[in-house]
C-alpha cells in the first residue's frame, strides 16, 4: 500500500446533471476527474461498462455549447465511438474522456434519452 | 468487492426468473435491484457460464468491451440474486413451472439462430456460417467439433455487419496479439496454421448503407501487415440520392470518408505475394454458391449479381439486381447476414419479426397482455445494436414489472420453490459457487500461459470444475 497522500484540499466547482426525467442534481465536481467519475461520485446514474477504455458509448453525455466548444478537439477514436450512441448531438462527448476544468463552473451536462424512438410507443 | 460465491436465501418479497444470462438479463436484473427494494432474482442460463455474447460473441481482441463482465458480476453479488447455470428453460424446466415460482418471469435469451440465405449451393464444404465461427474461437461448448477451411489462401465474408468485421479481423490479425487474449488455444492452434491471406467482405448494398461501425473498419485500417482496401469502380456507382444522404448525416459522412481514403483502381487479385488484404466490396448480392470442379462436394467460387440502390429518399432504398453477373473465386465463405431468435415454447413469437412481441416489455399474444411475463434484449427487440443497446430496453422493462408489482403480489400469494424443483430434475445444475470455481480456474491456466483467460471448452469440462472442491 502507498503512503497515504499528503490530505490536499482538492479544488472543486459547481456542476449540474440534467437527468432524462428532468431532474436536476447540483454536484461539486472535482476538478481533473472525467465527468463519469463525478456522475459516479455522486450517484448520478451514468453507465460506463467499459471502465473507460473508450469500448462502448455508455457513458454519452451532451455538454452546453460553449463548454463543448472550449473544450481541446475530440480525437477519432471517442468521435468514432459517439457515432454508435443513441441519440448523438453536436455536442456530445463521452463522459469518460472530458476532464472537469475550473472555467466549466456552473455548467449544465445533459444525460440522453437512452430509449431509442422505435421502443418509444 | 463483491463475489458470486455467496448463496443468499430467498425471502418472502417480489420474485423475478429471468431467463438468459446476457447483457439484457444482467441489465434487467441490475435495474430491478435498483426499484424494487427486496426484490430476489433467480438467472438462468442454458450454459455452466454467465454473461452470453460477451463470453461467446465479443472478439478476443476486444478485451476492454469484455470490462462490462466487473458490472454483471457486481449484479450477481448483490444479495437476493441468485444464478442457475446448465438449465435450459423450454426444456429442462417449462415456461409454466417457472410461472409457478415467480411473480415475474423475464425473457433474455438472446437470438440464437441464424437467417439464411437460401441460394443454390449453401450445402457445400466450405460454406460456413460467422455465428458458428465466432462460436468457435469464444469456445462456445456447441461448436467445438467445427472444422473450417484454413487452407483457402482467399475467404470471403458475406455481410458487412460488426460481426462480418469481427471475423475478418482475427482471420488476418497477428496472433502474437491474439495470444494474449482470452480466445481459445485449440482456435489459437488453427489460426498458426491457416494460409488466408486475403478476405474479401462483400455487401449488398452500398458503402453509404455499409452495416459496419466505422470504428470496427478503422480497426481494420490500423491492423499490421494487412492492406484494407475499397474499389473505385464501386464508389462511383453511387446514386445522388445516396449521396444526400451523405452530406446530411454527419456520422454517415465521417465513415464514407474513411471507406473513401480505402478507394484503388483495382483490387490486387486476392491471393499472391504481399501483404495480407482486406478487399470490401459493395453492391453484390450472392445467387449461387458454385462447386468446386476438381471437388465437386467443395465450395470453389461464389456468384453474385451486381444491384443498384432504388428509391427517391434515402430511409427507402432497396438493392434492385441489375442482372450483371459477378464470380469471385474461393473455397472458403462465412455468411454472416444476421441472427435470429428462437421461440419460447408455452409463449406467443413473431415469426415474421422473429422476436417475442412485447407491449412496452410486457408479452403479448396479439393485443393481449399476458400476465407476468415481459422481455429484454435480443428476443425482445431483435439481433441489433452493442451492448450499451440493452440497457434504456432492459429499464423499459424493468419500469413495465415495476409498474405491475402491486398487482402480481395479489394475483400469485403463493410461490413454488425452484430449488425444490430444480432437486427433482436430476440436472448438474451449476451455482454461484460453481461458476466462481470455472471463473477461476480459467483465469489460472490464462495466467499460466500469458492469456487474459482460457476457457474450458465442454460442458462436461465446465460441469466438472464447478461441482470440485
Ligand atoms: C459476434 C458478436 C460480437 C459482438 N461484439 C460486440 C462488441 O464488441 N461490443 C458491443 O457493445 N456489442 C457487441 N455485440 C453485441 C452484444 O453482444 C449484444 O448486444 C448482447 O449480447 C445482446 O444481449 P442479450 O442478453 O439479449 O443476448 P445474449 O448475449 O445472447 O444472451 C442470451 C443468454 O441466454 C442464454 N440462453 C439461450 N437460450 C436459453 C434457454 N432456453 N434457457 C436458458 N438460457 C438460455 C444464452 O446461453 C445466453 O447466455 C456483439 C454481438 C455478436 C453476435
Ligand atoms: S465508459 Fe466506455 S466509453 Fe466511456
Amino acid at each position: 500500500k502507498e503512503a497515504p497522500a499528503k490530505p490536499k484540499k482538492k479544488e472543486t466547482v459547481p456542476l449540474t446533471f440534467l437527468l432524462p426525467d428532468g431532474e436536476e442534481v447540483k454536484v461539486a465536481a472535482t476538478v481533473g476527474d472525467s465527468l463519469l467519475q463525478v456522475a459516479w461520485d455522486n450517484d448520478v446514474e451514468l453507465e460506463g461498462a467499459c471502465e473507460a477504455s473508450l469500448a462502448c458509448s455508455t457513458c454519452h453525455v451532451i455538454l452546453p455549447e460553449d463548454i463543448y466548444n472550449k473544450l481541446p478537439a475530440i480525437e477519432d477514436d471517442e468521435q468514432d465511438m459517439l457515432d454508435m450512441a443513441l441519440g448523438l448531438t453536436d455536442t456530445s462527448r463521452l463522459g469518460c474522456q472530458v476532464l472537469v476544468a475550473k472555467d466549466m463552473a456552473g455548467a449544465k451536462i445533459r444525460l440522453p434519452e437512452e430509449v431509442s424512438n422505435l421502443q418509444n410507443k | 468487492q463483491r463475489s458470486m460465491t455467496t448463496s443468499h436465501p430467498v425471502s418472502g418479497s417480489f420474485r423475478v426468473g429471468i431467463v438468459g444470462a446476457g447483457p439484457a438479463g444482467f441489465y434487467t436484473a441490475k435495474y430491478l435491484l435498483r426499484d424494487i427494494e427486496g426484490v430476489s432474482i433467480d438467472m438462468f442460463d442454458r450454459l455452466p457460464t454467465p454473461y452470453g455474447l460477451v463470453r461467446s460473441g465479443v472478439a478476443p481482441d476486444h478485451q476492454d468491451v469484455k470490462s462490462v463482465t466487473k458490472d454483471f458480476a457486481k449484479v450477481a453479488g448483490s444479495p437476493g440474486v441468485r444464478f442457475f447455470g446448465n438449465v435450459t428453460i423450454g426444456k429442462d424446466v417449462r415456461v409454466d413451472q417457472l410461472l409457478k415460482c415467480y411473480h415475474a418471469v423475464v425473457m433474455s435469451y438472446g437470438a440464437e439462430g441464424e437467417r439464411s440465405l437460401n441460394i443454390p449451393g449453401e450445402y457445400l464444404k466450405g460454406v460456413d456460417s460467422a455465428r458458428t465461427f465466432v462460436n468457435w474461437y469464444n469456445g462456445h461448448p456447441d461448436f467445438q467439433k467445427q472444422d473450417f477451411n484454413f487452407d483457402s489462401p482467399h475467404c470471403v465474408i458475406i455481410g458487412q455487419g460488426n460481426v462480418a468485421v469481427d471475423c475478418a479481423r482475427v482471420l488476418l490479425e497477428s496472433l502474437e496479439y491474439l495470444n494474449g487474449t482470452d480466445i481459445t488455444s485449440q482456435a489459437l492452434q488453427r489460426l498458426r496454421s491457416s494460409k488466408v491471406e486475403c478476405v474479401t467482405m462483400v455487401g449488398r448494398r452500398g458503402p453509404v448503407q455499409a452495416a459496419f461501425a466505422i470504428k470496427e473498419l478503422r480497426e481494420l485500417t490500423k491492423l499490421d501487415g494487412v492492406k484494407t482496401q475499397v474499389l473505385r469502380s464501386d464508389l462511383e456507382s453511387i446514386s445522388s440520392v445516396c449521396r444526400d444522404a451523405i452530406v446530411s448525416n454527419r456520422s454517415v459522412a465521417r465513415k464514407f470518408k474513411l471507406i473513401e481514403e480505402l478507394q484503388t483502381e483495382d483490387i490486387e487479385s486476392p491471393v499472391g505475394k504481399g501483404p495480407k488484404r482486406i478487399a470490401i466490396r459493395f453492391f453484390l448480392s450472392p445467387k449461387e454458391f458454385l462447386p468446386d470442379p476438381a471437388r465437386p462436394d467443395h465450395l470453389g467460387a461464389v456468384l453474385f449479381e451486381k444491384t443498384a440502390m432504388e428509391g427517391a429518399v434515402a430511409e427507402a432504398l432497396r438493392a434492385i439486381p441489375t442482372g450483371q453477373l459477378v464470380t469471385i473465386r474461393t473455397n472458403w465463405v462465412l455468411k454472416s447476414v444476421g441472427f435470429k431468435s428462437h421461440p419460447m415454447p408455452g409463449l406467443p413469437f413473431d415469426d415474421r419479426l422473429a422476436v417475442i412481441p412485447t407491449d412496452k416489455g410486457r408479452v403479448r399474444a396479439g393485443s393481449q397482455v399476458l400476465t407476468g411475463v415481459y422481455a429484454s434484449g435480443w428476443v425482445k427487440r431483435g439481433p441489433i445494436g452493442i451492448i450499451g443497446s440493452n440497457i434504456g430496453d432492459a429499464k423499459e422493462t424493468v419500469a413495465a414489472i415495476t409498474e405491475d408489482r402491486q398487482k402480481l403480489l395479489a394475483q400469485k400469494p403463493d410461490l413454488q420453490d425452484m430449488e425444490a424443483l430444480l432437486d427433482v430434475t436430476q440436472l448438474r445444475v451449476v451455482r454461484d459457487e460453481g461458476w466462481a470455481r470455472i471463473n477461476v480456474a480459467e483465469l489460472a491456466r490464462g495466467h499460466a500461459q500469458q492469456k487474459a483467460r482460457e476457457k474450458f471448452v465442454t460442458i462436461e469440462d465446465l460441469l466438472k470444475t464447478a461441482e470440485s472442491r
